[in-house]
């Protein structure tokens, strides 16, 4: 936009902006990035075509000086004229005037390039054709082309082109030999090659550099680190990847002998390691080879090595030879080396910075070592005596006091030590840090294959040794996060008494140690600490295990998972108890976030979410705990929030965040990745081009996209255009979803907590083929009312790999069952555009299911006494037994996934009855009868919403609520003592308020649903 | 991202405060295959280790960043640093938790043209961002990140380490005077917010700095800096 702006300045000020352009210092590479990159990011082909005249006219006027700035604009317009053109699509009058001006005698290879990328990009095969043999009969040319903007006018053609990827290489190559002095061209090829992860071809460029340019010692490690990139590309052909492996070894192996051994040497050879991230650089080209050995080599050497001027103290590479001695497996040295830096020495100065060296990572290679060498079995002992006099050292030490507990393991694994060793291994290391929240987990880590009774006697243990001081919470915690470890986790016979005597101990030792605090606060004379208020505190931890206790899996729902939606709503109450004390507590948040979607109360889900403050990376790594399936469980804003922002009540905000995210993120990578090259940090540059394929091809993207389009489908009857690319993307995506900030106290062997707090199981690579399936369907039958050309080519494959019969792993029940239905219609909606692909009677075929299906969800519905449907007995909680109270998120996902269908439905009748769309006709009789059980189903769906909103505001809810909160079953012969600790817990006003607004929530969802139309 | 757009953004950032005093936690799964084969074959105990941060890191900060004391900064934020001073970007790993903790930090000096400013600030260490998970508080991680940037810094020939720091935010400025660093100046109406409700102007900041071995002299150090006042502008 502002390029084409920019041109068209009045002719006066022109000059100016050639200036900027012709001032360019060839010698600053960054500077031409700089000056070009910004254009091509954002700008279309079309657009930089714009560019390019300017650039053309630019450099003449830089070698000529006798051309006058009138004669510039002339060119200026003429130019403009072209691209004008383009923009509005006109072709013919683009190649029109391109022609009257080569018939002038303009005959630049400029033009000539410009008019083959006009008639390749010409929508009729004859005009293609040409556009294609004028190009490459270009590309061809003796001398070569190398001038930069036909050049970059030949490479945006032969980008749209299919199979020239060494052409587009090789015109650069040709044009670099002829001006090998020409930096700005050899840039820009490195630059397009670099941007389009054409490692390749940057290579090249780069080795062209670094030859015509070896004053800049940079050049040697871009072609070094492209060569790595090569080698390291899944996309490379085996052949590549060895040549471009070796190569860039051999590069390493001469950049590390290069360096001169006496550091006082200044004349090193430029092409010698001068920094630490070359050296980084090295060290990851060794590891990508397997080279373990030599990496220790290379940080042993006295010129590059751990104590080289080049290293200069960094740890890091400390500990990549640590690294580099276990994975080559030199256990002698490597015990050797990590016992020598973990040693407590008697020089007060060497002493005084062994806390520095205090790092897991040693310690782990000691353990390891002393487990590898099996043959030298007086090493446990050895190693034991060397971590007890660490430990002596620095008493409060976590890491030697873990490796400690392993020596006991391994011992005991070895049958050298017995379980009454481990279990007192386990007592000393908890009376030791019973004080730190970390202890539960770094014990159940060492207890994770244990028997049971052994679990229980450390657990029993560590309670035992709790005294319930005042300061006694975090012992207390640990201790009962190990007693949920020992008594409920993974437990198929689980007795309620058990949990809830868990949840009420819980509850009160929260309730107590608040009091505690509160009283403590009243007394400081000092004003409060905001920063304090703001963090979360480690006593919230008990009502985060109380709640935990209670949402275990139903007995009879043991295999799914499945928490009964009473044990929901108690869970729910305690964690908004616990968050009007402690509001910014993001494991209680997203505990609830998860729990409030269960029951269908979307729009609170949604409010707690915007809490969270989510955005940037966040989108790809917390956004899912939300977004997943919310397209089917509340696709329609909620009632805005007072100092809100609007994505925290209108999902469509949020879900469109999200993607923006995504799309500024490849352009931000895209400029890191350039500038980086100028800082040399390769290693971070090899890192971040694996994050930009992690976002790129992210799971999470793809699902937004899909699910953005089905929310404004079921509420608008159609997507938009945008995002399209994405929510139709067939390469593999890459999932690096996150669950963990979830708190998560079961054992090792057991399905992680937030794993029954899943509404449905995780969409995957088959939900998203279904999806973009689903998501077709409506762009066909959009094309086709637009009257656009449709693909009639239907690549159906995907749909076979389905495993639509049976429950698979990441649909739920409700989406295959549409799915199936998607895949009738779309074969019907192809029909309707004029594919051949199946028969008339096939269609037939199709739309009898169709209408079978129909039927049978009319049963589903078909309320009884006014109140039941079989839908609706099995997707709502229940009050009273047998009496429907209220939705769950099952009851709006199988609601909106048919609202959904019965649109596309309706689409396909609307199109077949206007007379201005010309389509395939489809059997009229049979469509009419669909037509009458379309509207009958959705006035099914009507009526069972209507019902259900009956049942909420009929019955006595409220008080039910706060009940089931207090009591949960009524006929539980153990509620009685947890009923009491509630009742003092809890604080009724909120206890009401939140009852409240569930039911609010409850409403609003079904209003949502009343609200849809056909 | 210019740099002066960075600065100007962090200095009147309303979380600035907060950032010293939290961080976050993450597992390791984002490391390619050859790394991979490395972890499995290592590191199988839990533990905690400080370690250079990785462009790839920034998927694995929900412990940290989740935390409302923690900004979430854009993208290009991070890839900057990581790109112009990877070696002061650095984080706590716990093997079972992942990322628990990071600092952030950059090697600046004020530009050229305020060197006849008597409060003009020379090359130095800065530190940007440092955040530990909440529940992973308390165990000195602050200080072993912190410590880790100053040897960069030191190692890099800087005067001496500084960051800013509100005037009312106690349980920070208690830490960091725990860790050597003390008060040079207090930069008067730094923050435009007062979260303490003290003032309607905004709140001071403290600008805390601990010398390199390079202040030879301690010209770095201020005796009662509290009572140094400076405007602003001086430390743009």
């Amino acid at each position: 936009m502002v390029r084409g702006l920019l041109d068209r300045l009045p002719f006066n000020l022109f000059p100016r902006q050639i200036k900027k352009v012709t001032r360019v210092d060839h010698s600053n590479p960054t500077q031409i990035i700089d000056l070009f990159s910004p254009c091509c990011a954002l700008h279309s082909d079309q657009t930089i075509l714009r560019k390019t005249p300017i650039e053309e006219f630019s450099r003449k006027s830089n070698t000529t000086s006798t051309m006058s700035s009138s004669n510039d604009a002339v060119f200026l317009r003429r130019n403009n004229q072209i691209q004008d053109a383009i923009d509005s699509q006109n072709m013919k009058q683009a190649l029109q005037l391109i022609e009257k001006r080569m018939k002038k005698g303009e005959n630049t290879q400029f033009l000539k390039a410009w008019k083959a990328n006009v008639l390749f990009n010409h929508a009729d095969e004859t005009h293609k054709k040409k556009g294609i043999a004028e190009t490459l009969e270009l590309c061809n040319v003796d001398p070569p082309i190398s001038d930069l903007d036909s050049l970059d006018i030949l490479h945006r053609t032969l980008q749209k082109m299919d199979d020239h990827t060494e052409l587009r290489s090789a015109i650069w190559e040709r044009a670099a030999k002829a001006k090998p002095q020409d930096h700005a061209l050899q840039m820009r090829w490195f630059k397009f090659g670099y941007e389009a992860g054409d490692w390749k071809s940057a290579q090249k460029a780069a080795m062209s550099l670094q030859k015509n340019f070896p004053r800049e010692r940079k050049y040697y490690f871009w072609a070094i680190f492209l060569c790595y990139l090569v080698s390291d590309d899944a996309a490379s052909s085996d052949m590549d990847r060895k040549l471009f492996g070796t190569l860039a070894y051999r590069f390493a192996q001469k950049a590390v002998a290069d360096v001169p051994s006496n550091p006082t040497e200044l004349l090193s050879p430029p092409r010698a390691i001068q920094t630490a991230e070359e050296l980084l650089l090295v060290v990851r080209i060794l590891e990508s080879q397997g080279r373990w050995a030599e990496i220790v080599q290379v940080l042993d050497s006295e010129n590059a090595g751990l104590s080289s001027r080049i290293v200069n103290n960094d740890r890091t590479f400390m500990l990549a030879k640590v690294g580099g001695l276990g994975a080559a497996e030199l256990w002698e040295e490597g015990h050797s080396y990590v016992k020598s830096l973990l040693a407590v020495s008697e020089d007060e100065a060497e002493r005084s910075t062994l806390h520095e060296r205090d790092d897991w990572k040693y310690w782990n290679l000691l353990i390891l070592a002393v487990r590898r060498l099996e043959n030298r079995p007086e090493l446990l002992s050895d190693t034991q005596q060397h971590i007890e006099k660490f430990i002596e050292f620095s008493p409060k030490s976590r890491n030697a006091h873990i490796a400690l507990l392993d020596t006991v393991l391994t011992g005991f694994k070895r049958g050298e030590r017995t379980e009454d060793d481990l279990v007192v291994a386990c007592q000393r290391y908890f009376d030791q840090h019973k004080h730190k929240l970390y202890a539960f987990k770094d014990l159940r880590g060492v207890l994770e294959t244990r028997e049971d009774a052994l679990i229980h006697r450390v657990a029993q243990h560590c309670m035992d040794s709790v005294e319930g001081k005042p300061d006694d919470a975090i012992p207390l915690i640990n201790a009962y996060k190990l007693q949920y470890c020992d008594r409920i986790s993974g437990k198929s016979n689980l007795s309620k008494s058990i949990i809830e005597t868990l949840v009420r101990n819980c509850l009160y030792f929260y309730d107590a140690f608040t009091l505690l605090a509160k009283t403590k606060d009243s007394k400081k004379a000092s004003q409060p600490d905001t920063a304090s208020a703001m963090e979360s505190r480690p006593t919230d931890d008990f009502c985060i295990i109380a709640a935990m206790a209670l949402l275990q899996p139903s007995p009879a729902d043991q295999a799914s998972e499945k928490v009964s939606n009473t044990a929901l709503i108690r869970a729910a109450g305690i964690l908004e108890h616990l968050l009007i004390d402690s509001p910014h507590n993001y494991e209680a948040i997203l505990m609830l976030v998860r729990i409030y979607l269960l029951l269908g109360a979307g729009s609170i889900a949604l409010r707690w979410f915007g809490k969270l403050s989510v955005k940037q990376m966040q989108y790809e790594s917390v956004a899912h705990n939300l977004f997943t399936r919310f397209a089917t469980i509340h696709p329609h804003p909620a009632s805005p929030i007072e100092g809100g922002e609007y994505k925290d009540f209108e999902p469509q905000v949020a879900f469109i965040g999200a993607l923006d995210f995504y799309r500024s993120a490849n352009l931000t990578i895209k400029n890191s990745l350039i500038k980086g090259l100028d800082d040399g940090t390769y290693v971070n540059l090899d890192d971040t081009i694996e994050l930009q394929r992690r976002i790129r091809d992210s799971i999470c993207r793809r699902m937004w996209a899909l699910d953005l389009r089905r929310m404004q489908r079921i509420r608008k009857g159609n997507h938009l255009a945008l995002h399209e690319d994405v929510a139709q993307d067939t390469s593999p995506a890459q999932d690096h979803r996150k669950y963990d900030a979830f708190m998560n106290l079961e054992r090792c062997d057991q399905s992680p907590f937030e794993h029954r707090l899943r509404a449905g199981p995780i969409p995957r690579e088959n939900w998203l083929a279904s999806a973009r399936l689903t998501d077709r369907l409506f762009s066909v039958l959009e094309s086709i009312s637009s009257q656009k050309p449709v693909v009639l080519k239907l690549e159906l494959p995907e749909i076979g790999k389905l495993s639509l019969s049976q429950t698979d792993a990441d649909h739920t029940v409700a989406e295959i069952d549409a799915t199936k239905i998607h895949v009738e219609l779309l074969k019907v909606a192809m029909f309707m555009a004029g594919s051949k692909a199946h028969t008339l009677t096939e269609i037939e075929t199709s739309l009898g299911e169709v209408e079978d299906w129909l039927k049978v969800k009319r049963e589903d519905l078909a309320l009884k006494d006014t109140k039941k449907s079989c839908l609706i007995m099995r997707t709502t909680i229940e009050f009273t037994p047998g009496t429907p109270g209220a939705p769950t998120w099952e009851y709006f996902h199988v609601i909106w996934t048919l609202v959904e269908t019965l649109k596309a439905l309706w689409n396909i009748f609307d199109l077949d009855s206007r007379k201005s769309v010309k389509t395939a006709k489809l059997p009229a009789e049979q469509m009419k009868r669909l037509n009458t059980l379309v509207r009958e189903v959705f006035e099914d769906i009507r009526s069972n919403t209507r019902s259900l909103k009956q049942s909420l505001t009929e019955s006595a809810t409220l008080s039910t609520l706060i009940d089931m909160v207090k009591r949960g079953d009524a006929t539980d012969e153990y509620e009685k003592p947890l009923q009491d600790v509630l009742e003092k817990v809890l604080d009724e006003s909120a206890l009401e308020l939140f009852c409240g607004e569930l039911r609010e929530s409850w409403e609003e969802a079904l209003d949502g649903v009343l609200g849809a139309r056909l | 991202m210019q740099e002066g757009y960075n600065n100007q953004q962090l200095d009147f950032n309303p979380h600035r405060r907060l950032l010293f005093i939290t961080a976050r936690q993450k597992k390791n799964k984002s490391i390619k295959p050859h790394i991979i084969i490395l972890t499995l074959t290592i590191y199988d105990i839990k533990m905690s280790s400080i370690e250079r941060m990785s462009p790839l890191d920034l998927l694995d900060l929900n412990l940290t960043n989740l935390d409302p004391l923690t900004e979430n900064y854009d993208l290009g934020f991070y890839l900057n640093y990581l790109n112009k001073w990877p070696s002061l970007f650095s984080t706590v790993k716990d093997h079972d938790a992942g990322i628990v903790g990071y600092i952030m930090g950059k090697l600046e000096e004020q530009h050229p043209a305020m060197r006849h400013s008597e409060h003009y600030t020379p090359w130095h260490g800065h530190i940007t961002v440092l955040t530990v998970a909440p529940a992973w508080r308390r165990l000195g991680f602050a200080r072993r990140l912190t410590e880790q940037l100053e040897r960069g810094s030191d190692s890099n020939d800087a005067w001496f380490v500084d960051l800013y720091v509100r005037a009312g935010n106690k349980v920070a400025y208690d830490m960091y005077k725990g860790m050597g660093y003390s008060v040079f100046r207090r930069v008067v109406n730094y923050y435009s917010d007062d979260p303490s409700g003290m003032s309607e102007d905004g709140e001071d900041a403290f600008d805390m700095r601990k010398p390199c071995s390079r202040d030879k002299k301690l010209e770095h150090v201020r005796e009662n800096g509290e009572n140094f006042p400076v405007g602003p502008e001086d430390v743009m």
